[in-house]
């Protein structure tokens, strides 16, 4: 799991607040809540990295070894790619500096919450037809 | 949202909008035009409109929103609407193919261009020069988000400019300031606003409100709800008109220009969920779930900013208290137990 990988901007817009994170799909039209140490993997994807070195990131600022934490960090990694929240990087890996500070409070898996509601608004199909005074009809889905 | 499919350019969306301009100029000089003028959130508009069934069809929503005509006038954003039906005018051929021009608001440069394909609209911006575009095939048949949300593509583009997002929402308040009441449909938004909108609170709206984050104000774009028939059956005392668009499950209610008010200081954001069988009561929520709540309205209406229409509702919600609202059986305590949420808050 050496590849490079980063938040897929500027498709993927996010903020932070107490901590929780509101990633926003503006492409797709998903929006999604990341809790718990979802948190922290996710600011590491902020810029381009590993999936080992946030692995071990994640593993050192909750005190854990890697081996603890790899299984539900490189699982949460994987649902983030399927999503289209994450890309492969094409800037070189940034080196990340060790964590200096003491480690967080107890580990708890990243949890990815997804919401759909406003998918029908941007999702519709191609024009396939276009009446007498030139209107586009959508396809049916 | 705000990022534009792949290929498209100013140019192209130039010319689109150069000629939709010519397009109405055929349509206004066939059916003629009224003008009217209308105050928003501090930004004067002028809305031109050719033909008599566009205005019955666009109008009632904003009518708290005019102002009488008079020689001081002066327009930050002019509006020109028209069909093609009444105008026996068609849709210009626009450059380019309609694929990836529908669906999703198309922006580059200062030009900001959306095909409602479901309501048969197009609705185009250019904001440098202050002029806005609103087709739709055919004014007696108006989508039901055209008659209880009409312009709302360009209303949020011009506003968002200024920090003004429209958000799916309802507010309510008193002389000390107002609440948000946001969430997805079917939260209890509706159904708390026009209870306390019948109990003599202050109403700046029932689903589609702008909100100004900073300072954080609501005002008031639309007079109208789109809900549920047997909801809005409930509330005829203060829903004199009704209208049942056709094809539409839902109905469109109209309250009086004069319930209505322009803009309310927000004293919280609250996130109301409906408890059958419980009693109407404030419960904690988190910002997050209000930042979940706002997210997607605000990213969607704005002019080509989604990152900063999110970091703005962010710090926003950094600064308001955010409570949940159970929205229980015993609806005649919602303005009692709201009112007091925002004197304890003012």
């Amino acid at each position: 799991m050496s590849h490079a990988i980063q938040v897929n901007r500027p498709a993927i817009i996010d903020e932070t607040i107490d901590d929780e994170v509101v990633v926003v799909d503006l492409h797709g039209g998903s929006y999604y809540s990341i809790r718990d140490s979802g948190v922290a993997v996710w600011h590491s994807l902020i810029e381009p990295t590993t999936p080992d070195r946030v692995i071990a990131r994640i593993a050192d600022q909750f005190g854990r070894p890697e081996e603890d934490v790899r299984p539900a960090i490189a699982s949460f990694i994987e649902e983030l790619r399927e999503h289209g929240l994450i890309r492969d990087a094409e800037a070189p890996v940034a080196d990340q500096a060790a964590s200096a500070t003491a480690p967080s409070a107890d580990f708890q898996p990243p949890q990815l919450e997804r919401f759909t509601d406003m998918e029908d608004l941007l999702m519709l199909d191609p024009v396939h037809d276009v009446d007498e005074r030139g209107w586009p009809h959508a396809a049916p889905r | 949202m705000s990022v534009g499919a792949p290929g498209v350019d100013a140019e192209r969306l130039g010319a689109a909008f150069a000629e939709l301009s010519g397009a109405f100029e055929d349509a206004a000089a066939r059916v003629g035009v009224s003008e009217h003028h209308l105050r928003l959130g501090g930004q004067r508009i002028t809305l031109q409109i050719a033909g008599d069934a566009v205005a019955s069809g666009l109008l009632p929503a904003l009518a708290h929103l005019e102002q009488p005509a008079g020689a001081g006038w002066s327009t930050d954003l002019r509006i020109r609407a028209w069909d093609t039906a009444a105008s026996e005018t068609s849709l210009p051929d626009l450059p380019g193919e309609f694929d990836g021009m529908l669906g999703r608001a198309q922006h580059a440069g200062d030009i900001h261009l959306s095909f409602q394909i479901l309501e048969s609209a197009i609705s185009a911006l250019h904001v440098g020069e202050g002029e806005a575009l609103h087709c739709v095939a055919d004014a007696r048949r108006l989508a039901p988000n055209d008659i209880a949300y009409p312009l709302s593509e360009i209303l949020g583009w011009w506003m968002s400019r200024s920090g003004c997002y429209l958000v799916h929402g309802a507010a309510v308040g008193t002389a000390r300031g107002g609440v948000l009441l946001a969430g997805s449909s079917g939260a209890g938004k509706s159904t708390s606003a026009l209870t306390c909108q019948r109990a003599g609170m202050r109403f700046a709206g029932d689903d589609s409100v702008l909100v100004q984050t900073e300072p954080p104000v609501v005002f008031s774009p639309y007079r109208s709800a789109r809900a549920d028939r047997e909801l809005l059956a409930r509330y005829r005392d203060v829903l004199p008109r009704l209208e049942e668009p056709s094809g539409d499950e839902k109905m469109v209610g109209f309250f009086p220009r004069e319930a209505m008010t322009a803009e309310l200081p927000l004293s919280a954001v609250v996130l109301p969920r409906v408890v059958p069988g419980g009693r109407c009561r404030i419960v904690p929520a988190s910002r997050a779930a209000a930042l979940l709540a706002m997210a997607p309205w605000v990213t969607l209406h704005v002019a080509g900013g989604a990152e900063q229409a999110l970091r703005s509702t962010r710090a926003m919600l950094s600064r308001l208290p955010v409570h949940g609202l159970e929205v229980g059986d015993d609806l005649a305590s919602l303005p009692s137990i709201l009112s007091e949420l925002i004197e304890a808050t003012a």
